[in-house]
């Protein structure tokens, strides 16, 4: 038998067009609407852009490839902030790197956190840690943890970091607490000068800690705390250790 | 059926021999182990950046195989004249078009499984969950989604004068395909009725490759069951898109002289 | 009377020249009427250009006619089942580099829905015939020109079809190829198939065809038994001479055809007539002409029917 498009009357072939045209839309638009009624986040373009977007990060977004973008823009951050970038305003451009992130992707907690965490308690800049914290919790009011952070920084803010700490300890205990949070916490624990609480800390972050960064600051700092213990009148504590 | 699946399977054993998609073949694979590394500079999001690059890779891996397959074809097709036999044996033209389409698919389908595969047992080698059922899902999306795009480039491989030519409206249309998944909600930022109309249309002509995209809600699959239209009617979409675009290049394809 | 194989009604086919903004279209066939009679040996001759491929790929099917009407055993060219009983060699065959010829064979043998059982054993019998035997499992890119013709031609022979219709098969083979591919003709004819080719050796056509057809600029402008042409210009003379196409009126004042190609005039001259020529070509040539051939009566058809559509303009 010999089937032929082209032999089919006209008006067959374009009711069929037009049939597959409209099932095409239907099915469209029916699936646009599923995916906007199950997406966590509106599409990023949606949101505030944040100060500073790249081109990339743009052009990704609206390309549909926002996630991607995120995971590339967060090893921008990893590699800016593990760069001597001390004369650069002293890290300045981590705000915005971090900012980009959270634009592109806010369910991208663990860099958001991470990105809080490294402004407010490593840079010392609670100001920036905020309005990172908050920009967060503008995309996922959902997240309390954003809340908590918001809390914490505002302790931070008047140096009060015995306050910081009583809610970051909390924080820190989440499996999926970033190391940057627990570098934090701890360097907070020793400001204390309280040794076998920070002893216990300490010795807990080498059975938590992911990378290796956090290892290697765990086993220093665990025997600078022991030497402090074993000494009879301990000589001045240091307030921080290096991260 | 039996001779489109006689030449989809042709082309399949065809291209699998031919070196440039060998070399994709293989270079899709060294990236998905590049792409195992890659998630190491991630330090803690390590999982993440695996599974991310790794669908990424997928996508790329998938669109470039399409798109290569079909330029071989046509340039075999146009230049070479090597359809001038298989034309005039007993198929039919659109069992040839259909076939080829087909066997684009298949190429990237083995492709895609094949990374999978080294994505899964890059997993197990350094102790990562990397594939997973909701990555799995996300994948097989991704394949649909290449799936339309073989159809596509089947369409601009039946219209376009010239093999650069198709390759490039192929390549074009898949990029806008990406960008065009917002442009309903743009629409009401807008006054102008015929504005309003003219990107609606827009819309709805061209393919919507972002409707597959699953990979980029990846972490809301698993619990996402209750969302059955999300995982539907892109299957539906393509189906009927696919069907349409196909459809098209067919007739055309009937008419066309050789 | 028996229906024919193929036959061509006002056939007429445009080309499509220029470009997106200045379309234009080139004749490359008009009216054209012929039919294939079943069991015969019909052989296409023609200039370059002239429409035999053309011809060929729209008794295929390959081409759409814009005017008139093809027949492949009575039905559209585009008819499955009037392709699954023919057998078509296009002129340069070219197939997938990474496949060997077997491989190939087995391919279209499948499109045929050739058996299963028998298919591999046929396709290496094909082979082994076209003289392919030895270089059946290599891939094709390592063949040369001639080789791929082979293959061009065991896939017209793979599953035996009624007619062959070959577009240049001498074209790429040396001597002794095109020996064996006379003869594989030759067995085919033997074998009661309709054998359709175009050539531009008129020697291999005279030696295996029954009837010719020749072309020019579109039209089929002769169709005869090669029998019968062989009577009629047998006796006849071809005399040459350089000179100027403009001495086309005084040409054509005198009784013989004649044409003019790459500066030499050619003229057909009955043997009987042969004094009368030589005078009456002297003022022209500015001396005796020379004798060009005396030998190939088809030749000399040729030469006359498109000395003949010259004129007719």
């Amino acid at each position: 038998m010999s089937l032929k498009i082209s032999e089919l009357p006209l008006a067959a072939r374009l009711g069929l067009l037009a049939l597959l045209a409209a099932c095409s839309v239907l099915s469209l638009d029916m699936g646009g609407a599923a995916r906007r009624a199950w997406q966590a986040f509106p599409p990023p373009q949606d949101r505030p852009l944040p100060e500073g977007l790249s081109a990339f990060a743009l052009a990704a977004a609206m390309g549909d490839s926002a996630r991607a973008a995120s995971d590339i823009g967060y090893i921008n951050c990893l590699q800016y902030m593990g760069g001597r970038n001390a004369s650069d305003g002293f890290w300045a451009k981590t705000l915005p790197l971090y900012s980009e992130v959270q634009w592109l992707d806010p369910g991208f907690k663990h860099a958001n956190v991470e990105g809080i965490s490294a402004l407010g308690w490593l840079y010392r800049r609670p100001l920036e840690a905020e309005r990172l914290a908050r920009a967060s919790l503008a995309s996922d009011h959902k997240e309390a943890r954003y809340g908590a952070y918001i809390a914490a920084l505002a302790y931070q803010k008047h140096l009060n970091s015995a306050g910081a700490l009583g809610i970051l300890e909390t924080e820190v205990r989440r499996p999926d607490a970033p190391d940057m949070l627990l570098r934090v916490v701890g360097n907070l624990i020793l400001q204390q000068r309280n040794w076998r609480e920070a002893l216990g800390y300490w010795t807990w972050v080498q059975t938590r800690a992911r990378e290796q960064q956090t290892l290697d600051m765990a086993t220093r700092t665990l025997t600078l705390i022991r030497r402090h213990l074993a000494a009879p009148r301990a000589p001045a504590a240091p307030t921080r250790t290096t991260d | 059926m039996a001779e489109t699946l006689v030449i989809a399977f042709n082309v399949f054993r065809q291209m699998l021999r031919n070196r440039i998609l060998i070399v994709l073949t293989l270079c899709g694979l060294v990236m998905v182990g590049v792409v195992g590394f890659l998630g190491d500079l991630g330090q803690d999001a390590q999982l993440r950046l695996a599974r991310d690059f790794g669908l990424m890779t997928l996508e790329a891996v998938g669109f470039f195989t399409v798109l290569l397959c079909h330029v071989v074809l046509l340039f075999e097709e146009s230049e070479l004249k090597t359809y001038n036999i298989l034309l005039v044996k007993p198929v039919e033209r659109w069992q040839v078009l259909l076939g080829r389409t087909l066997g684009a698919i298949l190429l990237m389908l083995m492709n895609q499984a094949g990374m999978l595969v080294m994505l899964w047992l890059l997993g197990l080698w350094r102790g990562l969950p990397i594939v997973d059922s909701d990555l799995v899902v996300a994948a097989c999306y991704l394949a649909a989604g290449g799936a339309l795009f073989s159809a596509v480039t089947a369409f601009f491989s039946v219209l376009a004068s010239s093999v650069p030519a198709a390759a490039m409206f192929a390549t074009f249309t898949f990029a806008l395909g990406h960008f065009t998944g917002n442009l309903l909600e743009w629409t009401m930022q807008l006054d102008n009725p015929v504005l309003i109309w003219a990107v609606k249309l827009l819309y709805w002509i061209t393919p919507n490759f972002s409707l597959f995209n699953i990979k980029e809600n990846l972490d809301q699959v698993g619990s996402s069951l209750q969302f059955s239209g999300v995982f539907l009617w892109p299957l539906v979409y393509g189906l009927c898109y696919g069907a349409l675009i196909l459809f098209l290049s067919l007739w055309r394809y009937e008419l066309k002289d050789f | 009377m028996q229906d024919p194989v193929l036959s061509f009604e006002g056939v007429s086919k445009r080309y499509r020249t220029g470009d997106f903004w200045r379309p234009l279209k080139a004749q490359a066939m008009s009216k054209v009427s012929f039919q294939l009679k079943r069991g015969e040996v019909f052989g296409l001759v023609g200039l370059n250009g002239a429409g035999k491929s053309t011809l060929m790929k729209t008794a295929v099917g390959l081409l759409h006619p814009d005017e008139g009407v093809v027949r492949l055993f009575g039905l559209d060219p585009r008819n499955r089942e009037a392709r699954r009983r023919l057998g078509y060699l296009p002129e340069l065959p070219y197939f997938p580099g990474y496949l060997s010829a077997c491989e190939v064979l087995l391919y279209y043998g499948r499109l045929h829905q050739l058996p299963k059982a028998g298919l591999r054993k046929r396709a290496l019998d094909v082979l082994e015939r076209v003289g392919l035997a030895a270089a059946a499992f290599d891939p094709i890119h390592r063949y040369s020109k001639g080789m791929q013709q082979r293959v061009g031609l065991a896939q017209t022979l793979l599953h035996d079809p009624d007619v062959l219709l070959l577009d240049e098969p001498m074209s790429g083979l040396d001597p002794l190829g095109m020996k064996e591919m006379r003869d594989i003709i030759l067995g085919e004819r033997a074998a009661g198939k309709t054998i359709f080719f175009n050539s531009h050796g008129l020697a291999e056509v005279e030696r295996i065809c029954d009837r010719v057809g020749v072309m020019h600029r579109g039209r089929l402008v002769l169709v005869d038994g090669v029998p019968e042409l062989l009577r009629r210009f047998q006796s006849h003379v071809t005399l040459g001479f350089t000179g100027a196409p403009d001495l086309d009126g005084r040409l054509k004042g005198l009784p013989w055809q004649s044409a003019h190609e790459h500066g030499l005039w050619r003229v057909l001259v009955p043997n009987a007539e042969l004094g009368d020529a030589v005078r009456s070509l002297e003022p022209m040539a500015g001396g005796p002409p020379s004798v060009l051939s005396v030998g190939s009566p088809l030749e000399n058809a040729f030469l006359w029917a498109l000395a003949e559509e010259e004129r007719r303009g």
